[in-house]
């Protein structure tokens, strides 16, 4: 194995070659090398819930953004904005629907902030402003509410409307 | 069968997952929207517990429905905009403060003092607080009441940011504030937060008093300094900046600020490598009204060195403003001189600016005041020691009377013996003025580029009437500032005599360019090459260019 690369395995077997700062954009990865005391000479890393395409593309992800600086430390303060996302990570992301899904899985198991951030804000633009039947055909999802819940629904925006 | 999968694949992400999708999202689109689409998101919206409430966007109905569909619990976001009285009145008494339990942020604007201790009180007992900021009071002193409540929930130690746009005069101590925004503190209170504040972060501070120099500062852990309009000395500063070894970012801006301490600054450079080894992002603005004219030129060179360029990535924009009997000087750090070029955003009489990463300077002549008529010698002597760095020259001209004033000034100051780029900006130009703008390109002997900007429905005429008639026989780049594709089409076939043509953008995203490119590789039969920055694209026409770069 080279020196400053290690090799990400991926469900269905394959292998992939990986820079380890690469790689450790990945909290999930580097915890394995840094806490746990697995070494870059170690055998691969096996990344059970990631299949081969959807790895390829974290991988291709994270080489693109290998030197932006990381994430602030009061993330949780700031305003999270729908509009700032790169034209390259929208280039990177016009994928679909399922692929996108397999990717918000990837980088929430895989822990990269970054990439799960850029994710979800896609599909929240893909509900933002939308009505519930735009959205349900966005997803295609079905309308599960039973009658009686439909009534209540009603009635909550019914009693909106009379105020 | 793709999409039934997605379909299967979205609705079986973890719910955390759209936590965060709704982090995205505003209140409406969660509540009216997203949480009618189905059972399984009606359940996510009700134990959602990131909600952010901004209250001045919401109506009395608002209001009444967020309470019937959120438990104050699940708000961890809260901004208070003191506007409406009624509004104020009713979202307290549905959402009592003290039953915000996870409360993260609470923001509050234009409050007044009855209110913020009320708050306050109530503060006392949500131990989710991080960050807490008040941006201004209606009351411009606080109460001692209110000063005590303040204080005590600076100890809280889930808190994490605070910013207090108000007059507190209270010392400091908490271990667990990182960050602190405030306005006019007291130098007892800065020696405070640096002494006894051992978490202390980021730091930003608004009218920045006066130091004593005997005052005992321990070394501090800052990562981020901030000062606005800062009172502080160079000296002061340097003495503040010396304890703050771990610097990464510095920020400063002061609109008063003296000539000597610019100077100084442009020495820092030992300063730098000694005491803040870490810095990296130092931005700043300084203006001045106390400058020498002649000093500027060896103040820019101390910030033209590789430690400032290359080392520091740190380029420097210089401005000069003038409007006779007043001057000022401004230096900042960015080298976006050419963003508004050749318009400014300040129609002084003149405007120069330059940086660091180019030693040449662009000036602007407003002659819509007939100053230069009156003034000459005082604007002259501005410009001299510029002539001979002249760049780009842009004329703004109102009408034919402010042409004569400034073809006379330009006579009498010898700039069109060292420019060679000018810039015609008229905005309503009128028939006598064609004729005036075409005798004072024509006396421009060594101009071989002009450029026009105008309101949209002139430029035509404009090209016409000034290329028709105006001897432009060492005339070769005309520019145009404009965002219309099928007006740089008709510039580019109606002056078949200029060899190379500068298209600068107002707003539009440079894909125009993609497509004019394209037009003149199917269309034209004409051999050309072009470059582009972000700023603008030039078109060369050459008869013997094989072929066409590509964007």
């Amino acid at each position: 194995m080279a020196g400053n690369k290690i090799k990400l395995q991926s469900n269905d077997g394959d292998t992939f070659d990986v820079d380890v700062e690469i790689a450790k954009q990945s909290a999930t990865i580097k915890t394995m090398l840094e806490d746990l005391g697995m070494s870059e000479e170690d055998d691969v890393i096996p990344l059970p819930n990631v299949n081969s395409a959807i790895l390829k593309k974290v991988i291709q992800w994270a080489t693109h953004h290998k030197d932006d600086p990381p994430p602030p430390e009061d993330d949780e303060n700031r305003e999270k904005n729908l509009s700032d996302i790169s034209s390259w990570d929208q280039d990177f992301l016009k994928v679909d629907q399922g692929t996108l899904f397999e990717l918000i899985l990837a980088a929430n198991y895989l822990d990269i902030k970054g990439l799960l951030d850029v994710t979800c804000k896609t599909v929240a633009n893909m509900i933002k402003g939308r009505t519930p039947e735009e959205i349900r055909r966005q997803f295609n999802i079905k309308n599960d509410f039973t009658p009686q819940e439909e009534e209540q629904i009603k009635k909550e925006n019914e009693w909106c409307e009379e105020k | 069968m793709a999409q039934v999968q997605s379909t299967t694949l979205f609705l079986r992400l973890p719910v955390e997952i759209f936590y965060e999708i709704c982090d995205y999202l505003d209140l409406k689109t969660i509540l009216l929207s997203f949480r009618y689409v189905c059972r399984d998101f009606h359940r996510i919206t009700n134990d959602y517990n990131r909600y952010k409430i901004y209250l001045n966007t919401l109506s009395k109905h608002d209001i009444q429905r967020i309470y019937r569909m959120i438990q104050p619990k699940n708000i961890n976001c809260l901004h208070i905009w003191f506007i409406n009285k009624e509004i104020i009145q009713l979202f307290l008494s549905l959402f009592p403060i003290n039953q915000f339990i996870r409360l993260k942020m609470l923001t509050l604007w234009n409050i007044e003092e009855f209110y913020l201790r009320e708050i306050l009180l109530h503060l006392a007992t949500i131990s989710s607080l991080r960050s807490f900021s008040i941006y201004s009071v209606k009351q411009s002193n606080i109460s001692d009441e209110v000063s005590i409540h303040l204080s005590k929930l600076l100890l809280q130690s889930s808190l994490r940011s605070i910013r207090l746009m108000l007059n507190f005069k209270e010392d400091f101590s908490s271990f667990s504030l990182q960050r602190i925004h405030m306005n006019s503190c007291t130098d007892d209170q800065l020696i405070s937060m640096i002494n006894n504040c051992p978490s202390l972060r980021r730091l930003s501070l608004y009218s920045c008093p006066m130091i004593s120099m005997d005052k005992n500062f321990n070394k501090s852990s800052l990562t981020h300094l901030e000062f606005y309009e800062t009172k502080l000395s160079i000296d002061e500063l340097e003495s503040i900046l010396r304890l703050t070894p771990l610097l990464t970012h510095l920020y400063m801006n002061n609109s008063k600020s003296r000539f000597n301490c610019f100077q100084r600054l442009s020495q820092w450079e030992d300063f730098i490598q000694i005491n803040l080894i870490h810095l990296h992002t130092f931005q700043f603005s300084l203006t001045c009204e106390d400058y020498r004219i002649n000093h500027i030129g060896l103040l820019l060179d101390a910030f033209r060195t590789s430690f400032w360029l290359k080392d520091k990535s740190w380029p420097i924009t210089c401005e000069l403003q003038c409007w006779f009997p007043w001057s000022q000087l401004t230096i900042y750090s960015s080298s976006n001189i050419q963003t508004f070029f050749p318009h400014c955003f300040d129609y002084k009489t003149i405007f120069c600016s330059t940086s660091t990463i180019n030693n040449s300077w662009n000036v602007f002549l407003a002659a819509n005041h007939n100053a230069f008529a009156y003034h000459t010698e005082w604007y002259r002597s501005i410009l001299s020691p510029f002539l001979n760095k002249l760049s780009e020259l842009a004329l703004q001209i109102d009408d034919i009377l402010s042409i004569q004033s400034l073809k006379y000034f330009l006579s009498r100051s010898n700039i069109l013996n060292f420019v060679t780029s000018i810039w015609i900006i008229i905005d309503h130009p009128k028939f006598n003025d064609f004729k005036a703008i075409q005798d004072l390109l024509n006396i421009s002997m060594y101009v071989n580029s002009v450029g026009i900007c105008s309101k949209y429905g002139y430029m035509k005429d404009l090209i016409d009437k000034i290329f028709d008639r105006c001897d432009c026989h060492i005339l070769n780049q005309l520019k145009i500032k404009t965002d219309d594709l099928s007006f740089m089409k008709w510039t580019i076939e109606r002056v078949k005599d200029v060899e190379s043509f500068k298209f600068l953008h107002y707003y539009s995203l440079p894909t125009i360019w993609t497509e004019l490119i394209e037009w003149l590789t199917l269309k034209h039969d004409r051999k050309f090459s072009f470059e582009h920055d972000q700023y603008s694209l030039t078109i060369t026409f050459h008869s013997h260019i094989e072929v066409a770069n590509q964007l």
